[in-house]
């Protein structure tokens, strides 16, 4: 221990008692900072400064001064910054005697002091002196955390409340108060349960007694609220549970957003859907009934167009057999034209029927081998080209995914067409082959029949699969220009395309596309 | 060749009754065809009902039977003809302007012994009347007479 060169005694000893050594043992071992000084005034008796008479090592390192320098000092000398409040309060301690509680900012020191100080006789003071820069730093900065999570509380979009354990709220910050109608004092009347719809709150509580458990640090929720004008709304739900410092359960933040506009916009999307539904089958059923309607028309145009034209070729007849002598040779050319022109009418009511068919019948699609089908289709032809030279050269087919019996009808009205426009020929070539798939298909059977009749003006081949559309003279070729525009409606019926190339007087080739069979379930 | 027995045609469209009577008659085959003009008529005359009690006793060999007809059509005849045991027997051959798929599966599954379909072109017209008409009447052995089909 050392001694030091300072007096605590106005009046010292030689030696000093064991009281003494005691003292002096607990003033330098004291864990605060501990000076003993003299008050020091005017000529009008007002404190202006003070002497240091005695100081502790602990004041030595609170104020980074040492004693052998500062004892018999004053304060201004060694501390020319000294604030006049330190002077003035410690004046008044040292004057009156009455002891005081400074705490305040020695700009000095560059620290927050708490001094305890009172007056050990008249004149002066003793000083107790604790730092508390560290602390008062520290609940500035809590301070200021808190201000800041305050704003965000307040400013948050979201509704924010706080929870406690047994679900009443604590708080609500400003979003949640406009959500739910009531004012912030109103909220923390309120448990979770008496905000919440009456069918949600068993979800909810499930879930809220899972957290508090510890089976689970968060949970989220859609669920309804009760607002304070008794209106449900949508709020999704954020829940996480606080601890407090010994891991205990302390409180839940919820965080809640208005879902009531995306609630409502998917009910709307829901409703709009169902109307979409409501509309198609509306509008199934229109075309049901339109189906049906042409269906009996069909049906009438295939039984009452029919009896007036067989009258008109039956009564020509009967008009030849009776007056056949005693008409001259135009009249027996009317009548002719007359019966001709009743025929020509009545295949394009059957043709114009079966286009109508292809057009309506339900697609029975299975796997169909086209070699056997092309055969039978060039077999129902032939009969048309009796005492005819045709060479024929039929390549290897493949299968198709189709409707057998309309595929039949397209390629009875594709081998018809060939022997038709080959008729002037003296050997009529017919190819049936397999083309390579085009590009945008590859999934798809190319077919092709080519012939080397008259061919056509390839600047009208988009005209020949429209309907009722020819390229030659009804003199020339008999027809309805219903066939091609079969073949189209079926292929295209199918998903398939087709397409034709030729030129005048140098035969035709029709291209069909189909589906594979494979992939066909 | 046998003594032909009689025809029961039942036609609305009295054109089609005269082409057809025309065309039975170029091969001698019109002798004993009786006209009646809607499905209630023929059921009336199978039935001897109203107009037609005093009728031959002897029932028609054939039937020429329209569909499309007033008042009761041709398929309505066909049920009643054919879910009858003493006039099942009768051969009924529907001769029509359509050749709706729908009209010759129903004919056909109530028990139309032919359908024809009446050809626009006179001469084939002319010729499927001439030919049902030898095949029911003069090729086809009739039911015998009074045996019910049962």
């Amino acid at each position: 221990m050392s001694a030091k060169n300072v007096t605590l005694d106005p009046s010292p000893q030689e030696a000093p008692n064991d009281s003494e050594v005691k003292y002096r043992q607990l003033f330098d071992n004291l864990i605060h900072g501990f000076a003993i000084q003299e008050i020091i005034c005017d000529e009008q008796g007002k404190p202006c400064d003070f002497r240091i008479l005695e100081v502790n090592r602990r004041w030595e390192e609170i104020t980074g001064a040492k004693a052998e320098d500062v004892v018999g000092k004053t304060a201004r000398e060694m501390f020319p910054e000294v604030e006049d409040y330190w002077i003035e309060a410690l004046g008044r301690v040292a004057l009156t005697g009455e002891p005081a509680r400074l705490e305040n900012y020695a700009r000095a020191l560059g620290k927050h002091l708490d001094l305890s100080v009172f007056s050990p006789r008249k004149g002066q003071f003793a000083s107790v002196c604790i730092d508390v820069t560290e602390k008062k730093r520290t609940v500035e900065a809590l301070q200021r955390s808190e201000a800041r999570f305050r704003a965000i509380f307040e400013g948050a979009g979201v509704g924010i409340a706080l929870v406690d354990l047994s679900g009443r709220l604590q708080d609500g910050n400003a979003a949640l108060q406009n959500m739910l109608g009531f004012t912030r004092e109103e909220l923390t009347t309120k448990t979770v349960a008496e905000i919440t719809h009456p069918e949600d709150l068993e979800k909810n509580h499930d879930l809220h007694q899972d957290l508090i458990s510890g089976r689970r640090d968060h949970y989220a929720l859609e669920k309804r609220y009760i607002r304070k004008d008794g209106r449900t709304i949508w709020g999704r739900l954020n829940v996480s549970l606080v601890r407090d410092s010994t891991g205990r359960p302390d409180y839940c933040v919820g965080m809640v957003e208005d879902a009531s506009e995306r609630k409502h916009a998917e009910e709307e999307l829901h409703r709009l859907n169902e109307e979409l539904e409501q509309r198609v089958l509306d509008r199934t059923a229109a075309l049901d009934s339109a189906n049906k309607e042409l269906s009996a028309f069909s049906y009438s145009v295939s039984h009452d167009l029919r009896a007036p034209l067989r009258h008109v070729t039956g009564f020509v007849n009967l008009l030849e057999q009776h007056a056949g002598a005693s008409m001259d040779e135009k009249a027996r050319r009317y009548a002719g034209i007359i019966a001709d022109s009743a025929r020509r009418m009545g295949r394009l009511i059957d043709d114009l029927l079966e286009f109508s068919r292809t057009g309506r019948a339900e697609l029975k699609r299975s796997v169909v081998a086209l070699a056997p089908l092309l055969e039978e289709a060039r077999r129902e032809c032939l009969r048309d080209a009796e005492g005819r030279n045709v060479q024929w050269k039929i390549a290897e087919l493949p299968e198709a995914a189709g409707d057998r019996s309309l595929l039949r009808l397209a390629f009875v009205n594709l081998i018809a067409n060939a022997l038709k426009f080959t008729r002037d020929r003296a050997v009529a070539e017919i190819e049936v082959g397999l083309a390579p798939p085009e590009e945008a298909a590859e999934d798809a059977v190319v077919i092709f029949v080519r012939d080397n009749g008259v061919g056509f003006d390839p600047r009208y081949a988009g005209k020949l699969f429209g309907i009722f559309q020819r390229l030659h003279a009804a003199e020339e070729f008999e027809g309805t220009g219903i066939g091609l525009a079969n073949v189209k409606r079926i292929v295209e019926r199918h998903g398939g395309r087709v397409w034709a190339e030729g030129a005048v007087g140098q035969g035709a080739a029709f291209y069909v596309s189909l589906p594979e069979a494979r992939g066909f379930e | 060749m046998r003594e032909p027995g009689s025809i029961l045609y039942v036609e609305d469209d009295e054109r089609d009754v005269e082409l057809t009577l025309g065309a039975l008659e170029e091969h001698h085959l019109a002798n004993g065809v009786t006209v009646v003009r809607d499905g209630e008529e023929a059921l009336d005359y199978l039935y001897r009902r109203r107009g037609f009690q005093e009728r031959p006793t002897k029932d028609p060999v054939l039937l020429l039977l329209d569909l499309k007809m007033p008042k009761v059509d041709g398929f309505e005849v066909l049920r009643q003809i054919k879910s009858d045991d003493r006039l099942k027997t009768i051969p009924v051959v529907v001769l029509t302007s359509s050749r709706e798929e729908k009209d010759l599966i129903t004919s056909y599954r109530l028990g139309v012994n032919a359908y024809v379909v009446k050809p626009v072109d006179f001469e084939q017209f002319v010729g499927a009347v001439k030919d049902l008409g030898l095949f029911w009447l003069v090729v086809n052995e009739p039911p015998p007479p009074g045996k019910s089909g049962r």
